[in-house]
């Protein structure tokens, strides 16, 4: 064979290899999207089902109607706000006071945020049930989000971005006469937008996609968010599967859109903290 | 190349305050301002509960769930000379194992022909990465819907093949393998990234220079590629490992721990004693949760430890 033969066909097993690779990988979403489209019936055919030809909105339309998923979204978007907004805000500020303010024990304070990343909130969860019913709040929105309005993690990227922030900016901007405030919003957060970008969908999504401490907390439907929402429906109403790839749907599809729109911030959002 | 496994892990003084004692003295009340929400959240959120758990875990209960006295160290015996317990921990084991595992040997078939250089590559990647979108919850009753025994469309598509229906998740034998299949094809996305990152921080100039020494794809794979990204694959594995025993979502959604206790892990065995039907045994789900603890904390070690300090290039 002449090398460009020799080329051409391994060029081609790659390809088929990729092709094979993304059928099995990417099948449980296209499973997700068409199935949501498609009425019951022809889904339990099997593979005919597969096929997106009868589609349309009912699934959706039950989903939010006959159970409350609309409302539960709702919830979902209200939770995944207050507790993006928050985190954010409070890793802004914290990684602030570590890098500007001249505090002594910065060190301490990093070796406990250190520590609290080794803690799995798994292990607390249980007292922290107890701590939140104690305070009458089990069944409210406010306690879905507020043990994670700081994370350590978000924390940690701020700092990392404000460490590598030039030394004689922050100079300049005192010198000039501004104060806090405005050095944070003219220069640092503007000079620093892709960590603050990238860290801020990478919140959203892991507050959007939260399941276990939901599921603790609330009881009745309209308190739940989405994510514990379709859980439950696929739990009770596992048959009508068009229902519940609704669901499943109306989760994702928020997910889905974000990530098409700031592909590059959110994959380097995720892959910040892992590697440099 | 450096593979920091945590964000700054050495610590730099503050350097960029300004000089005057004034400015540092108004400085320095304005941190201690500014250091309180997040100190009040982790206290009250992260280390007041750590405390709770382990006093927790020495303490009775009523069958109200509510502690009932000291009983020093004997939830931690019933736990530890408990059968089921031995079960739950080697079902951990097999989870951690096989969900690893299945990442990091998933993720290199994916991610190796994605490295070629040949058109159409951003697509492929965007692609395969795509799963990322997919939540644990709207993952798992996709996988429950599809992997059902009577309309599910796997076993729609066994019998019309004439094979036999399998119960992927009411069966002791399949149960826990159909958990790790879905949490590897859950967490794949996240592992090609990382994969892709390592990969692509390969210097071309060390690839060609052992093609023109006459390696071929395979053994320069094997010899120069693998052993530069196994930074990367250290985290993946205890990185991973973390995440593997603290998976709840899948195994509450699928299969419930069960058919007899065969999935169930450490996670949820807590959940099952503190929340579970007539349970509430709080003691003896804290034990549990300390014993998780201990070791999440032992990985976190080897993480901080032998990762940052020995896998550097």
């Amino acid at each position: 064979m002449r090398p460009s033969t020799a080329r051409r066909v391994r060029s081609g097993l790659v390809y088929a290899w990729l092709v094979v690779a993304v059928v099995v990988v990417c099948f449980p979403l296209y499973y997700i999207l068409e199935g949501a489209l498609t009425p019951t019936r022809y889904l339990n055919e099997g593979l005919p089902g597969l096929v997106p030809i009868h589609l349309g909105f009912d699934n959706f339309v039950r989903a939010a109607q006959v159970v409350p998923l609309g409302h539960q979204f709702v919830n979902s978007v209200v939770v995944t706000l207050a507790q993006t907004v928050l985190q954010v805000a409070i890793g802004i500020i914290t990684a602030y006071a570590l890098v500007f303010c001249r505090l002594r024990g910065t060190r301490a304070i990093f070796l406990v945020l250190l520590a609290s990343m080794m803690i799995p909130g798994e292990t607390t969860l249980i007292a922290n049930y107890l701590t939140v019913s104690s305070w009458h709040l089990i069944d409210t929105l406010l306690v879905v989000f507020l043990p994670f309005v700081a994370s350590a993690l978000t924390i940690f990227l701020f700092r990392q971005a404000f460490l590598s922030f030039p030394a004689e900016l922050r100079e300049a901007a005192v010198l000039d006469g501004a104060g806090h405030v405005r050095f944070v919003r003219s220069m640092l957060l503007p000079l620093t937008r892709p960590t603050l970008v990238s860290v801020t969908l990478v919140s959203a999504t892991a507050a959007w996609n939260g399941y276990f401490w939901p599921l603790l907390v609330t009881n009745s439907p309209e308190n739940r968010t989405v994510q514990v929402g379709i859980a439950q429906l696929a739990a009770s109403e596992g048959a009508d599967v068009g229902v519940v790839l609704a669901g499943a749907a109306m989760v994702t599809l928020p997910v889905l859109l974000l990530v098409l729109v700031a592909q590059k911030f959110l994959a380097g959002g995720l892959t910040t903290g892992a590697l440099k | 190349m450096t593979v920091s496994v945590r964000p700054g892990l050495a610590t730099v003084p503050a350097r960029h305050a300004p000089t005057s004692p004034a400015w540092a003295r108004s400085d320095r009340r304005l941190g201690i301002v500014l250091l309180i929400p997040a100190m009040l959240v982790f206290a009250v959120f992260v280390f007041y509960p750590l405390g709770r758990v382990l006093v927790l875990s020495t303490q009775g209960t009523d069958i109200f769930g509510q502690a009932a006295g000291s009983v020093g160290l004997r939830n931690y015996v019933t736990t530890f000379t408990d059968p089921t317990f031995l079960k739950t921990m080697l079902n951990t084991a097999i989870f951690c194992g096989g969900v690893v595992g299945g990442r990091i040997v998933l993720g290199l078939l994916v991610v190796v022909p994605l490295t070629v250089k040949l058109r159409g590559m951003p697509v492929f990647r965007a692609l395969l990465t795509s799963p990322l979108v997919v939540s644990v919850s709207a993952g798992s009753v996709a996988f429950a819907a599809m992997l059902s025994p009577g309309t599910g469309l796997v076993n729609t598509v066994i019998t019309q093949f004439g094979g036999e229906s399998i119960p992927f998740l009411t069966s002791t034998h399949w149960a826990l393998a159909s958990v790790i299949l879905v949490t590897v094809w859950g967490s794949l996305g996240f592992t090609v990234l990382l994969l892709l990152g390592a990969f692509g921080a390969i210097d071309p100039e060390v690839v060609e220079a052992a093609h023109l020494d006459g390696a071929g794809p395979l053994r320069s794979f094997w010899s120069i590629s693998l052993p530069l990204v196994t930074p990367t694959l250290f985290f993946v594995v205890v990185t991973g490992t973390v995440e593997a025993l603290t998976t709840f979502g899948q195994i509450q959604i699928l299969t419930g721990g069960g058919p007899a206790d065969s999935s169930r892990t450490l996670v949820f065995a807590i959940y099952q004693q503190a929340f579970g039907s007539g349970s509430a045994n709080f003691g003896l789900a804290a034990a549990l949760g300390v014993v998780l603890f201990v070791l999440v904390l032992a990985l976190s070690l080897v993480q901080f430890g032998i990762l940052e300090k020995r896998v550097n290039y």
